[in-house]
């Protein structure tokens, strides 16, 4: 029985274009689903990102109390200390 | 419109042409060409002009078959060209001239068989038999006639069965098998007197009288001659009625009634001459010459005889010049010429023999023509193989090529929806990469804040504490040990004063940081707190603090916004109490056009805004203001008291 060649040669072009045209579907598909997972994942990093924008933006106001507040506390701080001092020196004069 | 009525017209004359005399049909249809209809009917009408004007003047039958023709062919109306191959053919045929008729009948059988018209094909079919019989071509007249027969059977035509029947029969005659041509000619008969066919009864009778003739019954050939010119009479079929009284001319010769015959053949050959039927008319001239023979009357034969030979030769019916210079010999044998004699009968011997030579080499090259036909045709078949079998494979191959473009064109479909596919998954990982990036960056940030604010915190905590401790501390000196000495007490006093107010300036800022977002009802409780604090250390003083019916609950600021505006306020207050000598302070918050309006009031000694040194207050008040992008205004006269505005922008 001899093999018709041409017959052969169309059964796997046909087959190669079924195979193809599967191959491409899936292809397409699965495009579709890595664009969904990554708008989901790019919209979860925004939020993310968003909300760290957030707390950054209250820790530097937190900071900039903490800033201000340094700056007048110490000062304020070591007067009230230097006014101890002075007055414990003060005091001590005084006894002698 | 008028094409449409022209058309109704013909369509009556057509139908009724039946009823009608064919003269008063004849000067319908011209009427009918003259009206000038389509070109459809034009044909039509010349066809059936042809046809009408055969039994009248067939000159004036081939004019219309030819105009017939002309016009099917320019229009390339091939149902009017095969009619009027028909038509021209028949009219061929009852000139007696057989090859021009069979090239007619060829090619309408041509036409007809590319319209695949079986009725016209059959009848087209029983003509051609009709030539062959009548050039002695028995084999292939019959063959036709079965053909034509086998159409009509399985149309169920009766008519028309009935009469390739009778032609088959006259075959059979002519193949000399005379009972076999009787008995299908009697039962042909039965049929014609069922359907009420006198035309086909007529012809029957007549065939039944020549097949009993043969038969050597002349009895009942007469019977029947009589019969069927009886009613060829009573129904005016010239050419039938001719055709027996020839033959019944013949039969009474064979009776030996001479005159009797002479006058039946004498009415033959009038009718024929006026049918202008030249077979008809050449074979009654030499019955007629033959009868005046037999009763010696050689003149009026010899006219016969030579007029006969005249038209057998101008028509070239062999065979009626092989009777003719039959004929011719009995006449001279009775006029006593041998040379004459000698000379007709010579003729009439190469006559005979060419015939018949003539027959069989037609036959040779008939047979010749059909092995070649068959090896052409085989020939062609062949061809027609190799070209189907080449068309298949390009076909095949046409087909592969297709099946491979649209293979290459997948594959790029595909390979563009990998890469789009790679390009996308690219940009997504470039743009999560990014967006994790500012996101760690900002995280790292975050941490290091909270770590500041951490360290702050634990600062913060410790230094109040040790503030506390301090306050305690005095405190206790103050209380615990009787101190005289004014100054000291003064001293201890002022640092206690300074500790408790920086104190409080560290809760306020720790109150601030704790507080994520700063609410107008957050901002003026701790006013409030503020002024109740105020009014304890002076206690002449009236506090108010009013909020605008318009300003949202749900208005915020920032730690640092709110933290700036409760220090404007805390100043404003301070310096009323402190500077302004002030008995009234009163503090209104407004909300006007998106716009928040801190309005801080007293009733102090006020100052001239044009002379006074801005101190530490109103130059920290200014620069807190700006700080928060607010508008900052004072107000303030001499002994009527100061007016401080902070305005700021909002969204709500």
């Amino acid at each position: 029985m001899s093999i018709d060649s041409n017959l052969v040669f169309e059964i796997a072009i046909c087959l190669s274009i079924l195979g193809l045209l599967i191959y491409i579907i899936i292809t397409h598909r699965n495009t579709l689903i890595s664009k969904d997972e990554a708008y989901l994942i790019n919209k979860e990093l925004k939020i993310k990102l968003k909300l760290a924008e957030n707390k950054s933006e209250l820790l530097n106001q937190k900071n900039i109390l903490v800033e201000e507040i340094n700056e007048s506390i110490f000062s304020q701080f070591f007067k009230i200390i230097q006014q101890l001092l002075l007055l414990q020196k003060a005091i001590l004069e005084e006894h002698q | 419109m008028k094409r449409k009525l022209l058309s109704l017209t013909f369509l009556l004359v057509v139908s009724f042409c039946t009823s009608q005399d064919n003269s008063k049909i004849i000067d319908s249809l011209k009427k009918i060409i003259k009206s000038k209809p389509s070109d459809s009917l034009k044909i039509k009408a010349y066809g059936d002009l042809c046809w009408y004007y055969r039994t009248i003047s067939s000159d004036s039958a081939f004019k219309y078959g030819k105009l017939a023709l002309k016009l099917s062919k320019k229009n390339n109306n091939k149902v009017g060209e095969a009619q009027a191959y028909n038509d021209l053919g028949i009219l061929h045929y009852d000139l007696a001239d057989y090859n021009e008729a069979l090239q007619h009948y060829t090619a309408s059988l041509k036409i007809r068989n590319t319209l695949n018209d079986t009725l016209g094909l059959a009848a087209l079919y029983n003509k051609i038999g009709l030539v062959h019989q009548n050039t002695f071509k028995l084999d292939s007249a019959i063959f036709y006639a079965t053909k034509a027969l086998k159409i009509y059977e399985s149309k169920n035509n009766t008519r028309y069965v009935s009469y390739i029947k009778s032609n088959i029969a006259n075959i059979y005659r002519g193949l000399k098998q005379y009972k076999k041509a009787l008995e299908t000619h009697l039962e042909i008969a039965e049929a014609n007197k069922s359907t009420n066919d006198n035309l086909g009864l007529t012809r029957s009778y007549n065939n039944i009288a020549n097949a009993y003739l043969h038969l050597k019954d002349t009895i009942q050939s007469e019977v029947y001659y009589l019969k069927s010119i009886n009613i060829a009479k009573t129904y005016n079929y010239k050419k039938e009625l001719a055709t027996l009284y020839n033959n019944y001319g013949g039969l009474l010769r064979d009776m030996q009634e001479y005159n009797k015959s002479l006058n039946y053949n004498i009415e033959a050959l009038k009718i024929r001459e006026a049918l202008k039927d030249n077979y008809g008319i050449t074979s009654s001239t030499l019955r007629l010459a033959t009868l005046n023979i037999d009763l010696k009357r050689l003149n009026k034969a010899q006219n016969y005889l030579y007029s006969g030979l005249n038209l057998a030769e101008k028509y070239n019916l062999n065979e009626l010049k092989i009777d003719a210079y039959d004929k011719m010999v009995i006449y001279y044998t009775y006029r006593k010429n041998p040379d004459s004699v000698m000379h007709y009968r010579n003729l009439f011997k190469t006559l005979n023999n060419s015939i018949y030579n003539t027959r069989i080499t037609k036959e040779v090259a008939e047979i010749q023509e059909k092995y070649d036909t068959a090896q052409k045709e085989k020939e062609i078949q062949t061809q027609r193989a190799k070209i189907a079998e080449k068309e298949l494979n390009l076909n095949r191959k046409n087909t592969q090529i297709i099946g491979l473009v649209v293979l290459t064109l997948s594959l790029f479909v595909l390979g563009y929806l990998l890469y789009n596919q790679q390009k996308l998954k690219n940009r997504q990982l470039q743009k999560e990469n990014e967006l994790k990036q500012a996101l760690s960056k900002i995280e790292t940030h975050n941490k290091l804040q909270e770590q500041r604010l951490r360290i702050s915190r634990d600062l913060h905590d410790n230094i109040g504490a040790q503030l506390t401790f301090i306050i305690s501390s005095i405190e206790n000196l103050q209380y615990g040990f009787k101190i005289t000495n004014d100054k000291l007490k003064d001293k201890l006093t002022n640092i206690s004063a300074f500790t408790k107010e920086t104190i409080n300036e560290l809760r306020d800022t720790i109150w601030a940081m704790n507080k994520n977002q700063i609410t107008i009802d957050d901002l003026q409780a701790r006013i409030s707190n503020f002024i109740d604090k105020a009014n304890v250390s002076a206690t002449n003083l009236s506090f108010n603090i009013n909020l605008d019916k318009d300003i949202s609950k749900h208005l915020v600021f920032t730690s640092v916004k709110g933290m700036n505006i409760y220090r404007i306020i805390q100043e404003a207050v301070n310096n009323a109490i402190k500077h302004a000598k002030a008995s009234n302070i009163n503090v209104q918050i407004e909300n006007i056009k998106h716009k928040v309006i801190f309005k801080i009031k007293d009733d102090g000694k006020g100052f001239n805004i044009n002379n006074v040194d801005e101190g530490n207050g109103l130059i920290n008040m200014k620069k807190r203001a700006a700080d928060i992008e607010a508008e900052i205004v004072y107000k303030s006269e001499k002994e009527k008291g100061t007016k401080i505005i902070l305005t700021l922008n909002h969204d709500h």
